[in-house]
């Protein structure tokens, strides 16, 4: 089984901090300033699907990480992301 | 006349169980990229003629149809082939892409359920519930691979059909509402497979195709999966959404597996060129067939990829472009020259008004990639709107005849009768011949292209009518294809908001096509009501539309485009014409 999207055991700051990061990489790559965690990629942003996986390769890189595209449908919003990659942080510290 | 031989795929498989070599087989990559799981040609006959009998077990028979939604991949090929081997008739469907679109996706998928007529659909345990929303009165009865590779079962003797029963069927033509099966025999899938495979491109056992094509789409299943198996060639497939996350996976996989033959529209080499950075350990020079086709194939795209790969082995020559259409089983013709990829530079004028391809030696001219002649055993020719062969040079709908050619759609004789006329397979696209070898230049039909994917302007038209402010009924959707740029979606809708509100409307008009139709619109033009120009019985006009739109004609408010549009997007002659209309204005004013 993959790592789960759960953040429950997870420090509310690290989450904070990870999803600013979210809000910039995802403010930047769509050149808007009103992105925030409930900012839906394609219904808010009208992103392609193909635009949406470019963003999480910019995402992997940025945190030097891999999501699994097992996971990749499941995330919708930045909020979704920045849980997604906090949990594969915090499975690469285990 | 060509002469094919008379042997089904699940024939292939098994002749290939006992004359392939241990380490020839199927190579899937998992969803990060990092492992693998192989399964050689004997293991895989031999699970394959499993699967046969226990689809067989759960009551299904011969001839039946059954829809497949399964995403693991070589869950489906197992299934797939499990079908051919039993001789019952796969329909395979798409799965869901996300959680976003899923009304959508039910919606279509049961238009596809229903006009297939399939009784038992084969899913997976996580998708169970979903696919459990498109059971209905026909379909009753749902499997998952779960349950089917859990049940021991002995495996299943070959079924001999006949090469003209129907071997499966394709959904990938018409409009979510009308979704048209493709009927494809035994005979079919073996001619295509054989021409393309062995004297298109002279596969052999010592070839290696790697692919990151869907298995829903005629190119990834036949091209990737079922022409390998008629040649012995080995085959390595990665998931689409990784390529499309990480292109670089693609190229990856060409390395290790020391890939000769691999195949993506134009969009996916375009990707890499623009995606891919990281060219450290990659060695393209065992590439010898980039096969690039299901879209239309630009010069520019190729170059950028060369220029990007070359100093990684890629060669230049490898490029073949093709065309082909599910309606002629895959593939029509392929073109491969030692030079590089052979091209037409066309008088843009002649060829946009006077229907001709007249070769110019200009910078304004249009780049159309060549196709190369038709199979062998198989014609090809344009015709003009009375039927009659145009010669060289002059635009027409390109019309096919041969052995690869459908029987028809499935249960759609009127859908077929249009389609297929005196043995002529009518397709749609336009283009011309040159000594027998075909160029694609555009579409008859009303389709939009996006990536190797087709959308109907039906579709769209309708997700956005039921938008509140927008006027029902009145909105057109079509594709433009910005100079050697990927085709674009445009928008035209008629509203009767205030103009201050519409701004927040094109918003959700974009918002809307994303979701239902998951595409990226262009540009949205709102205008007034009773301004789309209709016929005289009220049908909306799409190309009347589409060539006000071209010709700026379309009265709307100035636009806000989100997307930064740069000069250089347009072409010499845009940005004359831009420039000529900047300054009258600037006189006028």
């Amino acid at each position: 089984m993959g790592p789960t999207l759960a953040v429950s055991v997870v420090h509310q700051e690290d989450f904070d901090k990870v999803l600013r990061e979210l809000v910039r990489l995802t403010s930047d790559y769509v050149q808007r300033p009103d992105v925030t965690a409930a900012t839906h990629f394609i219904s808010d942003l009208a992103l392609s699907s193909l635009k949406v996986m470019n963003l999480m390769a910019d995402v992997e890189d940025h945190f030097d990480i891999e999501i699994p595209v097992e996971q990749l449908p499941k995330i919708r919003t930045v909020g979704d992301a920045a849980k997604s990659v906090l949990t594969l942080l915090g499975s690469r510290k285990d | 006349m060509a002469t094919f031989p008379e042997i089904t795929v699940a024939e292939a498989l098994a002749e290939l169980a006992t004359t392939s070599a241990k380490d020839q087989g199927f190579t899937f990559i998992c969803g990060t990229g990092r492992s693998e799981s192989f399964i050689s040609f004997e293991a895989l006959a031999s699970r394959v003629a499993e699967r046969a009998g226990v689809l067989i077990a759960t009551g299904l028979g011969r001839g039946d149809h059954v829809v497949l939604v399964i995403p693991e991949r070589q869950e489906f090929v197992l299934t797939f082939l499990g079908c051919l081997w039993a001789g019952i008739v796969p329909v395979p469907v798409a799965p869901p892409m996300g959680i976003d679109q899923l009304t959508a996706y039910i919606e279509r998928s049961r238009h596809i359920v229903h006009a297939s007529k399939a009784r038992t659909l084969v899913t997976t345990a996580q998708l169970k519930a979903v696919s459990g929303s498109l059971l209905s009165n026909d379909l009753r009865k749902l499997e998952t691979v779960e349950e089917l590779g859990r049940d021991p079962s002995p495996r299943l003797d070959l079924a001999a059909p006949s090469p003209d029963s129907t071997a499966f069927l394709q959904f990938t033509s018409g409009s979510t509402s009308r979704p048209k099966g493709v009927l494809l025999t035994h005979r079919n899938l073996t001619v295509n497979c054989h021409a393309l495979a062995k004297s298109g491109m002279g596969m052999t056992v010592d070839d290696v195709l790697c692919s990151w094509l869907p298995f829903f789409h005629d190119f990834g299943l036949i091209g990737m999966v079922l022409a390998p198996i008629f040649t012995g060639s080995s085959a390595v497939y990665m998931p689409p959404l990784l390529f499309l996350k990480r292109p670089v996976e693609w190229l990856r996989a060409i390395t290790r597996h020391q890939g000769t033959v691999s195949f993506a529209p134009n969009f996916g080499y375009s990707h890499c060129a623009k995606r891919v950075t990281d060219l450290d350990g990659l060695d393209l020079s065992r590439w010898r067939y980039a096969g690039c086709g299901a879209e239309p194939v630009r010069m520019s795209t190729l170059r950028s990829f060369s220029a990007k790969f070359e100093t990684v082995g890629f060669r230049p020559s490898a490029f073949t472009a093709g065309y082909g259409m599910a309606e002629s089983t895959l593939a029509v013709s392929f073109d491969k020259s030692e030079d590089g990829p052979r091209y037409d530079s066309l008088h843009p004028a002649k060829l946009h008004a006077h229907g001709r391809a007249e070769p110019i030696d200009d910078a304004d001219a249009i780049d159309v990639v060549c196709c190369g002649a038709p199979f062998e055993g198989h014609e090809a020719k344009a015709v003009d709107e009375s039927g009659r062969t145009c010669p060289d040079r002059v635009i027409g709908e390109i019309a096919l005849k041969g052995p690869s050619v459908m029987s028809g759609y499935y249960d759609n004789p009127s859908a077929t009768a249009a389609a297929i006329q005196d043995g002529w397979l009518h397709t749609g696209d336009l283009g011309y011949t040159v000594d027998g070898r075909i160029y694609i230049t555009g579409r008859k039909k009303e389709i939009i292209i996006v990536a190797g994917a087709n959308y109907y302007p039906t579709d769209i038209e309708h997700a956005v009518s039921k938008l509140e402010g927008i006027r029902t009924g009145n909105v057109v959707a079509f594709g433009i294809s910005p100079r050697e740029q990927d085709e674009a979606l445009i928008v035209c809708a008629e509203t009767s908001v205030p103009k201050e509100q519409h701004e927040a409307l094109e918003i959700q008009v974009r918002s809307r096509v994303a979701q239902v139709i998951g595409l990226e619109i262009h540009d949205v033009v709102l205008i007034e009501a009773g301004t789309l120009p209709k016929t005289s019985s009220g049908k909306l006009q799409r190309c009347d539309v589409k060539a006000m739109y071209l010709g700026n004609r379309l009265s709307r408010r100035p636009r806000r485009d989100s997307k930064v549009t740069t000069l250089k997007h347009f072409s010499r002659s845009q940005l004359r014409l831009f420039w000529s209309k900047i300054s009258a204005a600037v006189r006028s004013a």
